[in-house]
């Protein structure tokens, strides 16, 4: 499994670091949006607020290995949702699983 | 002659054990607000096996209680009244159908697809702000009629499955070209016997096409669960089939991508311990 969302502790999170996903707390109010680029301060607060990890970019990956999940998740997808492609909200659904498994499209 | 007649399911319901009486009595308490525990946890304490059986899921690992419960009044006042009841219906209803193991009936495949769609129900009920634990109970019941066809109607049903393998299609599909009867029609009656609470009559009937007052409710989302069950490859059956999810009902749920993803990871990080727990 390659994915370029990757979930780091809090602990473990670095300024420089890219959200992938906003950070929100208990109520769903978002703190951080997606795509801040974490600061020292960000992180202080974010610790502050009792925000135990957040999602971030993975840079470390390999494009090559990375091009290659995708294409073996996104056959996975074509065979089990062989019966149901373009009916209903169907390729939502599928779209929806391939950027959760792959952390692509969004 | 391989179909089926509502006549032929209603003598094959009637052959089930009864569902204990409590049983009944702990599902309807889920669609009334003002329940009484204490006595529902009197009555089930004493229906021996199912009291047993509800405790050894509760110290099970997947609580990670620090200290043993020995009690139903204990389990509630530990875990909550939602748990519990959520436990002692599962704990009930796979006792009765707990598997025949000269079936070639994969019913170790089957509960680890129901128990993925009633935790995925869990997940998006918990977004919606809907009974959790219903909903899990819910979704881990939608496929029952199977259940009723596989144990009453093995060779019948043995034939719609080999259909439905040499077809390619919807087990649903190959069981009413087969047998002239399906398995959402099946539940429906089985629920209907065993006088489960209306939200549960529905999600079992309707699940693989939600109505308009299912729409936002628990029987749309255990149709959306059941889609993402088998979207996130949970049984790894390498034929498997995604059913076709409503449009109406996925937009009911409101689901944003980030919601979407939480769903996704909650329900994975949860399935492998819950099926430990509840596959015997």
């Amino acid at each position: 499994m390659i994915n370029r969302c990757k979930q780091v502790q809090l602990d473990d999170a670095e300024p420089g670091m890219v959200l992938f996903e906003a950070v929100m707390d208990a109520q769903r109010t978002v703190l951080l949006p997606e795509a801040t680029v974490l600061t020292d301060s960000m992180l202080r607060s974010l610790e502050r607020r009792g925000v135990e990890y957040v999602f971030v970019v993975d840079d470390d990956i390999s494009q090559e290995a990375w091009e290659a999940e995708c294409r073996r998740v996104q056959e996975r997808l074509d065979r089990l949702f062989r019966q149901s492609r373009g009916k209903g909200a169907s390729d939502t659904l599928m779209q929806s699983i391939f950027e959760y498994r792959t952390g692509r499209g969004t | 002659m391989t179909a089926l007649s509502p006549d032929d399911i209603a003598k094959g319901i009637r052959t089930l054990p009864s569902l204990p009486l409590v049983v009944l009595e702990v599902l309807k308490s889920f669609e009334q607000p003002d329940a009484s525990v204490g006595m529902l946890a009197e009555k089930v304490s004493k229906d021996q096996a199912l009291a047993a059986k509800t405790l050894r899921i509760a110290n099970s690992s997947f609580y990670g209680l620090s200290r043993k419960v020995t009690t139903i009044p204990q389990a509630i006042t530990i875990l909550g009244f939602d748990s519990v009841r959520t436990l002692i219906a599962a704990a009930a209803v796979t006792d009765i159908f707990s598997g025949n193991t000269t079936s070639p009936f994969d019913f170790k495949g089957f509960w680890r697809h129901a128990i993925g769609t009633g935790l995925c129900a869990k997940m998006l009920a918990r977004q919606m702000k809907l009974n959790q634990d219903y909903a899990f109970v819910c979704g881990l019941l939608h496929d029952i009629g199977r259940l009723v066809l596989v144990t009453r109607f093995p060779e019948q049903y043995a034939m719609a499955m080999k259909y439905r393998g040499e077809k390619d299609c919807y087990v649903i599909e190959a069981e009413r070209a087969v047998l002239e009867m399906d398995h959402a029609s099946v539940g429906r009656a089985l629920a209907d016997y065993w006088k489960f609470p209306l939200i549960m009559q529905k999600a079992i009937a309707h699940h693989h096409n939600p109505q308009g007052d299912d729409l936002g409710d628990i029987p749309a989302v255990v149709h959306v669960a059941e889609a993402i069950a088998h979207a996130l490859d949970l049984t790894q059956d390498d034929d498997d089939l995604v059913p076709v999810v409503s449009d109406d009902a996925w937009k009911s749920l409101g689901l944003e991508s980030s919601t979407f993803r939480k769903i996704c990871r909650d329900t994975e990080a949860e399935f492998e311990e819950a099926c430990q727990i509840l596959v015997v």
